[in-house]
């Protein structure tokens, strides 16, 4: 189970990253409409990722058993 | 479909597949998926890094593909392709979603993805016709009337993308109070399964 969710935890953490750089970007290369707009979808992604992350790694897990 | 002259019962080779599908193959089938997915995932997340990192113009990051075949990734049709090749994966494959949990998520992301295929095809609808949405230069979806391309399809995929993964978390190990009951053998440890009758 551990390693599924380090392997989705990688991912989203790659993600997070992308819109962090993101977000640096467009503060300094879009105009101040545009720039609301990125900001909001890419806030947005990244609460849909840190979501995720809580969803998967929350303390009321499925049934345990043995890791793959 | 039922042979009524000889009494046995032929199924049609279509249902078969997708019963198929999402019993004995749907781990293989989900794996194919998954590859797709995250192929898609790659282009989008290298394209991010071309603009964020390299600082290479939005119209010159292209992914890895894009490098090799510039065409490619400029032509609606393959972003349409690939969109409609999400929405019928999400749809073949939800039968083996068998659980509550596992179930709900993956039809939002069906559902998501409809809508994203929508902004696709109405990106598509204006590369055929030759005429952009409000005379913009380029072909323009919807929502791409407030939010730029690249920051927009980064949101959509990720949309997509999360309740799938979460589908598929429930699905490899389904919350221990739910009764399921598994087709397929995807689950990692079956919890509360109920055996089919």
């Amino acid at each position: 189970m551990n390693r599924v969710r380090i392997v989705i935890t990688m991912f989203v953490l790659a993600l997070l990253t992308i819109v962090i750089l993101g977000w640096v970007w467009t503060t300094g290369h879009q105009p101040p409409p545009a720039r609301t707009a990125s900001h909001a979808v890419l806030a947005a992604a990244a609460c849909a990722g840190v979501f995720a992350l809580v969803k998967i790694w929350r303390p009321d897990p499925p049934r345990s058993g043995s890791d793959r | 479909m039922h042979t009524g002259s000889t009494g046995t019962v032929a199924v049609d080779p279509r249902e078969r597949f997708i019963e198929r599908l999402n019993s004995d193959r749907h781990e293989l089938a989900l794996r194919v998926f998954m590859v797709i997915v995250l192929a898609h995932w790659v282009e989008h997340l290298l394209q991010g890094l071309q603009i964020y990192v390299l600082g290479w113009p939005p119209p010159e990051a292209r992914g890895a593909l894009g490098l090799l075949f510039p065409w490619l990734i400029k032509s609606e049709a393959l972003h349409y392709g690939y969109a409609l090749v999400m929405l019928i994966g999400l749809w073949m494959l939800r039968k083996g979603f068998t659980g509550k949990a596992d179930h709900f998520w993956w039809m939002l992301a069906f559902g998501i993805q409809f809508f994203h295929h929508i902004e696709h095809g109405i990106l598509q609808a204006q590369a055929i016709l030759g005429h952009n949405l409000l005379g913009r230069p380029v072909p323009t979806s919807l929502v791409q009337l407030w939010v730029p391309r690249v920051e927009l399809h980064l949101f959509y995929n990720t949309i997509v993308f999360i309740p799938m993964v979460i589908a598929m978390y429930y699905h490899l190990f389904p919350p221990a109070q739910e009764e399921t009951r598994p087709q397929c053998a995807c689950a990692l440890h079956a919890a509360g399964s109920v055996s089919a009758a």
